[in-house]
């Protein structure tokens, strides 16, 4: 197939590029920043509506580098809902750079292409340019209030542990290319049913691979950068690198592992148990420390991916589905809980957690909102969070592996603690100083739409299981 | 059909949603709305008990749809002999203690949410017979739980509320894994509380042995069987009253009801081979409870720990596995939330006027204050077992099931049963008896109010102490069929 006809399969990403470039060029001539913003909004929606047009693909588009499955139209879905969310949240947010907003917006929106682009990528070369878009446009965004000393450090520490580890997944790569002869994920597929493979080398390749795909989804010990990261970047940015690249590791673990190289006699299961469980809880065991409301959720980010790769760990068509539906569903409680700090610290101008005390009298809807956000994560029924965890547990359990199980569930006795401790001060405490109250008409529908989805996604979650019940080849 | 188990269940939560809307300002309206829905669930649950059939085994009232089908999920609602006591039991003091939260001046509006939300949770927790709509309600019960506690509660209430929390946070969800477990480990694969309790064990015993563990520590922590208990006296001692009256009341029957309904049907092996062992707690429970209860200066701990000591009996009688025990552990339960219920809002009563609890600060009300000191008195030898009165039946029950099979250990129980004996005479002497204690001159005696918050309470107590049938012939039948499954293991 030449590549001309394939172009209508990715609609979508065409016009994101072309409201990214006018983004950047608006931006000269309008003077009104949120028209910039409602612009890109636009943007994301219009991809929302024409990914319809694109589902009828074939599985192997662009001479073979794209494949349009049910899978990657799944996790284009997530990643344009997440790109809609961050547009809202960065135009509610009042900290932000205000000089570079035509820029700021271009680089979100070429963000949301480089990730649509990784999850449907079928080729390792496809894989880790689309991974390395998403890693330099991330490195300037989270250092983009260039005033701030902070945010710039975040950066550059961004920058030097994404460098590396991306070089190392190069270098697995590299490797992969060199024992089978091909890129292509199918053809390597096929390659192993006829050649044997050295083991040694093969195991080499991979865990390689997992350090940059384990830096993306910041699991222990990939995780350092996190909670700099976070409390550096502007808040916007934070909500995203917590949830979209996330969403592109998590895909690309799936699509290179459970779907083709776990056939193998690989220990996958053995050093993914390892790795699920230390992520959770170094992730839950950090963050009870913490003071900073984002440092606490970087940490909390961290522990929801140990859980998150439960359904990766046990490899079967039950986790790879309760996988997808953690994905989803994190996205909204993630989301939601950053979207609540935004709010809060454009009035507040702080976000130590000690400040929230009383939060719950000056600003109830946000205060409900993030403490929904906040219970979700924690897994309590009946919100979706809980079903979330139920559903990861359910494989755990399904697959044998109980004690996994249970050490999830100890995590979560341990995460609820640090949970209700800022649901605490919001809520038990007396409010102190005084404190202006402007919430944005973004910032409200985003809280809304994450609050709403995580009560109804809890008790109702029908639509997001048949959906995944309907991706065939899972 | 009408589904009067919905409605019971989810009344409450409709009447939260309408508070949600009203605006803050409107305290009256919001009381008078709580207390209308919390008396419409009462009179649904009389209305319930008038239309159950005693002599019929099985559920009644079933209602069933299918929820989650992937996971073969359902919402499974029905009512037998093991729970539809306890389903009044919990429309009765929801209402009772929602007329003893009228009181409540701060932030009334998320009081009265929490407050039906709670209701909500409590009520589903015993009509459910769908494990995974079990879980939801018993965790839903926990949130509201938490802000009740952590926002109207005394001086060390932030404490008391995230100890409370992270306690039964811990059990239920070693409960969910064991859920999960039962789930895979039968085949098909259900939920089905029902399906589960079949006569021939479904699992083998030692798969038994470990599921019954699981279940066994997160009703444990809610029963409380020693050592889980530590949550609480904190708890019950930091919770406004009306709280105190729910935790004491209902709270604590979640975990005996758990035994009935899941940790023996569903493992009976297992619970033989544990029945030992919990009769050992049991008898712990009953001489520790009471002993640390005599220790107290502090009224309402004291009553926090004679719950401890109660529930003792409630697992004795579990432990016997013989119709008598089982029958006495089970209106045990009911009992002691009537009457624990009621002795929560006497200490409320004094305390609403004396804002404290040490038991030296007061001294001689009998003159002073004559119907508080009936009420006191009566409830009192109720708790203490006196026959008569309705605490004396099942405790009696449970012993005389028990006695057969663990002689000593019913014996050791006994001598319990005098030092609680103790402390209520001593508390009622350091309360009631004496010279006038010249602080409590000012004190008004019980207002209309209060008495017609205890009365209801009262007239069971009685009623239920000359003639126990009347709640007897309730759960006969479901306990026949407890003891077909215990017996049929072997």
């Amino acid at each position: 197939m030449s590549i001309l006809p394939s172009l209508r399969f990715i609609y979508p990403e065409l016009v994101l590029v072309g409201f990214a470039l006018a983004a950047m060029m608006g931006a000269t001539f309008v003077k009104r920043q949120s028209l910039i913003g409602f612009g890109a909004l636009i943007g994301v929606v219009l991809g929302i509506f024409l990914l319809p047009v694109s589902f009828e693909a074939g599985p192997a588009i662009l001479s073979s580098m794209l494949s349009h499955d049910s899978f990657s139209i799944f996790f284009r879905t997530v990643i344009l809902l997440i790109a809609g969310l961050i547009v809202l949240l960065s135009i509610g947010d009042k900290e932000g750079n205000r000089e570079d907003i035509g820029e700021y917006y271009f680089f979100l929106l070429t963000v949301t292409v480089a990730m649509m682009i990784a999850v449907s990528a079928n080729n390792l070369m496809m894989i880790y340019i689309a991974v390395e878009t998403i890693s330099i446009i991330s490195y300037i965004m989270a250092g983009f209030l260039k005033r701030n000393v902070i945010s710039s450090e975040a950066g550059m520490k961004y920058f030097l542990f994404g460098a590396l580890s991306t070089g190392v997944m190069l270098y697995g790569i590299s490797l992969l290319f060199g024992l089978f002869g091909t890129l292509s994920l199918p053809g390597m597929m096929q390659a192993t049913l006829t050649n044997s493979v050295n083991p040694a080398a093969l195991t080499l390749s991979v865990i390689l691979v997992i350090v940059g795909l384990g830096f993306k989804c910041s699991l222990v010990p990939f995780h350092m950068w996190t909670p700099d990261v976070y409390e550096g970047a502007p808040t916007p940015v934070s909500a995203l690198l917590s949830v979209g690249p996330k969403a592109v590791g998590f895909a690309l673990f799936i699509r290179i592992f459970v779907e083709n190289i776990v056939p193998l006699n690989f220990p996958w299961v053995n050093l993914a148990t390892v790795m699920a469980i230390v992520t959770m809880t170094v992730g839950n065991i950090s963050a009870l420390k913490q003071n900073n409301i984002k440092r606490l959720l970087a940490f909390s980010t961290i522990a929801q991916a140990g859980y998150i790769f439960i359904g990766l760990t046990v490899g079967t068509a039950a986790g790879t589905k309760a996988t997808l539906f953690y994905l989803f569903v994190y996205t909204l409680m993630n989301v939601g809980a950053f979207a609540a700090v935004i709010s809060i610290s454009n009035s507040l101008k702080s976000e130590a957690i000690e400040h929230y005390a009383g939060l719950y009298k000056k600003e109830p809807f946000t205060a409900i909102a993030l403490a929904i956000s906040l219970l979700s994560l924690a897994g309590l029924p009946p919100l979706s969070g809980f079903l979330a965890k139920f559903f990861v547990l359910a494989a755990a359990v399904d697959a044998k592996l109980v004690f996994l199980a249970v050490i999830a569930v100890i995590n979560s006795v341990i995460a609820l603690y640090y949970y209700i401790r800022v649901v605490k001060f919001m809520f038990l405490h007396q409010p102190t100083g005084d404190f202006s109250t402007s919430r944005s008409v973004a910032l409200t529908i985003a809280l809304t739409v994450t609050a709403f989805g995580n009560i109804i996604l809890g008790v109702w979650p029908h639509p997001i299981l048949n959906w995944l019940t309907s991706l065939s080849p899972l | 059909m009408f589904p009067i188990l919905s409605c019971l269940v989810f009344l409450p939560l409709i009447g939260a949603l309408i508070i949600c809307l009203l605006p803050n300002r409107s305290g009256r309206l919001i009381k008078t709305l709580a207390l209308t829905v919390t008396g419409a669930a009462l009179a649904l649950s009389g209305v319930l008990l008038l239309r159950f059939d005693q002599s019929a085994s099985g559920m009644q009232f079933v209602e069933q749809v299918p929820w989650i089908a992937q996971f073969n999920i359902w919402y499974f609602l029905g009512v037998d002999g093991l729970s539809v006591g306890l389903v009044f039991l919990t429309a009765l003091l929801g209402f009772i203690a929602c007329v003893a939260s009228l009181g409540i001046e701060n932030r009334i509006k998320e009081y009265f949410v929490f407050y039906l939300l709670l209701m909500t949770g409590m009520t589903g927790t015993f009509v459910a017979l769908d494990l995974f709509l079990f879980y939801i309600f018993w965790e839903v019960v926990l949130i509201p739980m938490y802000f009740l506690i952590g926002i109207w509660g005394g001086p060390r209430r932030e404490y008391a509320a995230i100890k409370f929390f992270l306690y039964t946070l811990a059990g239920s969800l070693l409960m969910l894994v064991g859920i999960l477990v039962v789930y895979f480990n039968n085949n098909p694969h259900t939920f089905n509380m029902l399906e589960l309790a079949k006569t021939t064990p479904v699992f083998d015993t030692h798969l038994q042995i470990i599921l019954f563990m699981a279940f066994f520590i997160a009703f444990a922590i809610k029963v409380p069987i020693f050592p889980f208990h530590t949550w609480l006296p904190d708890a019950h001692v930091e919770a406004p009253t009306p709280i105190s009256v729910l935790l004491a009341g209902v709270l604590l029957k979640m975990g005996g009801y758990g035994f009935f309904r899941i940790c023996f049907p569903f493992f009976p092996e297992a619970a033989h081979y544990f029945a030992f062992a919990l009769a050992v707690l049991g008898s712990i429970n009953i001489v520790y409870g009471a002993s640390v209860a005599m220790a107290q200066t502090d009224f309402k701990k004291m009553i926090a720990y004679s719950s401890v000591s109660h529930m003792g009996f409630v697992m004795l009688g579990l432990a016997s596995m013989s119709a008598t025990g089982l029958n006495g552990a089970l209106l045990e339960m009911f009992n002691h939330g009537v009457i624990t219920g009621a002795m929560f809002l006497l200490v409320g009563v004094l305390y609403t006027r004396a804002h404290t609890r040490e038991l030296s600060q007061f001294g001689g009300l009998s003159g002073h204050m004559p119907v508080y000191a009936f009420f006191l008195t009566v409830m009192s030898l109720a708790s203490l077992g006196l026959p008569g009165l309705s605490g004396f039946v099942g405790e009696f029950l449970s012993l005389a099931g028990a006695f057969p099979v663990y002689k000593a250990i019913t014996i050791i129980s006994i001598i319990g049963l005098i030092i609680m004996v103790g402390f209520f005479l001593y508390m009622i002497q350091r309360v009631l008896l004496g010279p006038l204690n010249p602080q409590c001159q000012k004190y008004a005696d019980m207002n209309g109010q209060e008495i017609f918050a205890l009365v209801p309470l009262l007239v069971i107590t009685v009623v239920a102490g000359f003639y126990p049938l009347v709640v007897l012939n309730f759960q006969q039948s479901a306990i026949h069929i407890l003891t077909g499954l215990l017996g049929g293991a072997f």
